[in-house]
């Protein structure tokens, strides 16, 4: 499904100018960003026409962008100096963070260009956390990282839901992207021998690393108590679903990496 | 106040049961089609019967169609995990009881949000599986995940569409397809690793997922279920 492509005929003229001038721009960069710029294109016209048609402030919107566009900087300098690293990673996984590195970049670029001027400066970061982490020194606190922030930004895309609701085409795009990040999320946790799902309990997760599966043990969803009626065992219902993190707790667990 | 006692609203989309339920819609037709007789000559072919609609402009439409994607995984790795390929692993293995176990949790908590709306009957299809074949088994779960993923994705517009005319269910349902989504999105990630050993881009092959339109999921789903499924209503708003 992809966004309504006719949204741009419904724009003043300027605006298109201005969408299509930067469009082109970024195409010349290359293929990747290209295609990158292609969805931006719709989703930026898609979001105006949202808007226009909710009647509702798109500062919402914006903030709930503004957000993303934060977790997706961090994690894309994550992965660029993680790759950096002379034999930090494995020969054999490097791959692996290439992909997800890219598709990093990737959202970075989408966000920023549907931001456009409200996209800000990127954060200066420390991923040493103020010396807590050992990270770009030991493969093992890497993949902790790794794991940390992909099940931080997963949770973070579904926390964001709620505030999409009356912007369809924003939500759309933010739900693929947050399913990316699952893939992720998945794969980082089975290079730490660890199940891709999310288990009552998390081990090897240090008390600094814990706030990101707060709250993920229920087994009560939305009034429905799957306890009692399901006969699967409790790892697997809390597994089964994927709760929300609230930009308060996502901040408050991204905020020791991010110095300005 | 338990989900499942929250009003479901119109009851659009109809029971599996055909005969049984309202009756039967005729996909791409209305129900008010003139009798053959007046033009004997040009009679045009049967359109196929649908068995089941599913109306997108309905939380109960919606949530219906995740029902009925989920019942086919959970089916799916219920078949598998009840003999396993010969060669599967201890990892594979406990893979394959897990992800299974989540769709029959997804199927169960569907059923108790639709209650008296779940479609009932729904009867699968999987002679194109070979369960005694690693890859046959791999890829078939693959598929199925991917389709997930892009099923949910691609619903969560019209949910978001009928939570803000005020419907709270589907306020709930994209609360709670949101928390499924992402599941859906792991497993398809591992399985992908379990196929390519993990060591390629398999588990998150794009940058952005797919957003699929229900019809594309019916179309790849229908040859896994053996009644018609229709669907209507079901056009993205502005697509």
């Amino acid at each position: 499904m992809r966004l309504n492509p006719n949204a741009l005929a419904n724009l003043e003229p300027e605006v298109v100018n201005q969408i299509t001038s930067r469009r082109d721009a970024l195409r010349r960069i290359g293929g990747t960003l290209a295609a990158t710029a292609g969805a931006s294109v719709a989703f930026t016209a898609a979001a105006r026409e949202a808007f226009a048609q909710s009647g509702g402030p798109p500062e919402q919107v914006v903030e709930v962008l503004q957000f993303a566009l934060t977790l997706e900087r961090l994690e894309a300098a994550f992965y660029s100096m993680g790759l950096e690293e002379d034999g930090l990673i494995p020969g054999d996984v490097r791959v692996v963070f290439e992909t997800i590195g890219g598709h990093e970049d990737e959202h970075v670029a989408f966000l920023e260009e549907a931001l456009g001027d409200s996209a800000g400066e990127a954060p200066e970061l420390d991923f040493t956390a103020g010396g807590m982490f050992d990270t770009f020194e030991s493969y093992d606190t890497f993949l902790l990282l790794a794991q940390a922030f992909e099940d931080t930004g997963q949770r973070a895309y579904r926390g964001q839901a709620p505030n999409l609701v009356e912007a369809p085409e924003v939500l759309t795009q933010a739900l693929t992207i947050h399913s990316v990040e699952a893939r992720h999320a998945a794969l980082v946790r089975s290079l730490r021998d660890l199940q891709g799902w999310i288990p009552q309990d998390q081990p090897g997760v240090p008390a600094a690393v814990a706030p990101v599966y707060a709250g993920m043990d229920l087994t009560e969803k939305y009034g429905v108590d799957l306890m009692e009626l399901s006969g699967a065992e409790n790892d697997r219902i809390t597994e089964a679903f994927d709760e929300p993190l609230t930009m308060e707790e996502v901040l408050a667990i991204a905020g020791p990496f991010i110095v300005s | 106040m338990p989900f499942h006692t929250a009003p479901l609203g119109r009851r659009r989309f109809l029971a599996l049961s055909g005969a049984s339920a309202a009756g039967l819609v005729i996909a791409g037709c209305g129900d008010d089609e003139e009798p053959a007789q007046t033009t004997p000559a040009e009679e045009p072919p049967p359109e196929p019967m649908a068995d089941v609609t599913l109306d997108f402009a309905t939380t109960a439409g919606v949530l219906n169609y995740a029902y009925a994607l989920e019942l086919l995984e959970a089916e799916f790795y219920a078949q598998v995990t009840g003999e396993f390929y010969a060669e599967a692993t201890e990892a594979e293995r406990m893979i394959l009881e897990q992800v299974g176990a989540h769709e029959q949790v997804h199927v169960d908590f569907l059923g108790a949000v639709l209650a008296d709306d779940a479609a009932q009957g729904l009867e699968f299809n999987f002679e194109a599986v070979d369960f005694a074949d690693r890859m046959s088994v791999l890829t078939t779960a693959s598929t199925f995940e991917n389709l997930g993923v892009g099923a949910y994705n691609g619903a969560a517009q019209f949910l978001a569409r009928l939570a803000s005319q005020g419907d709270e269910l589907a306020t709930t349902a994209l609360m709670a397809a949101g928390d499924i989504v992402s599941v859906e999105a792991r497993h398809a990630s591992v399985i992908a690793a379990q196929i390519e050993t993990g060591q390629d881009a398999s588990f998150a092959p794009n940058a952005f997922d797919e957003a699929m339109t229900p019809q594309q999921v019916i179309e790849a789903a229908q040859p896994f279920i053996r009644q018609q499924i229709a669907v209507t209503n079901a056009d993205p708003q502005g697509g």
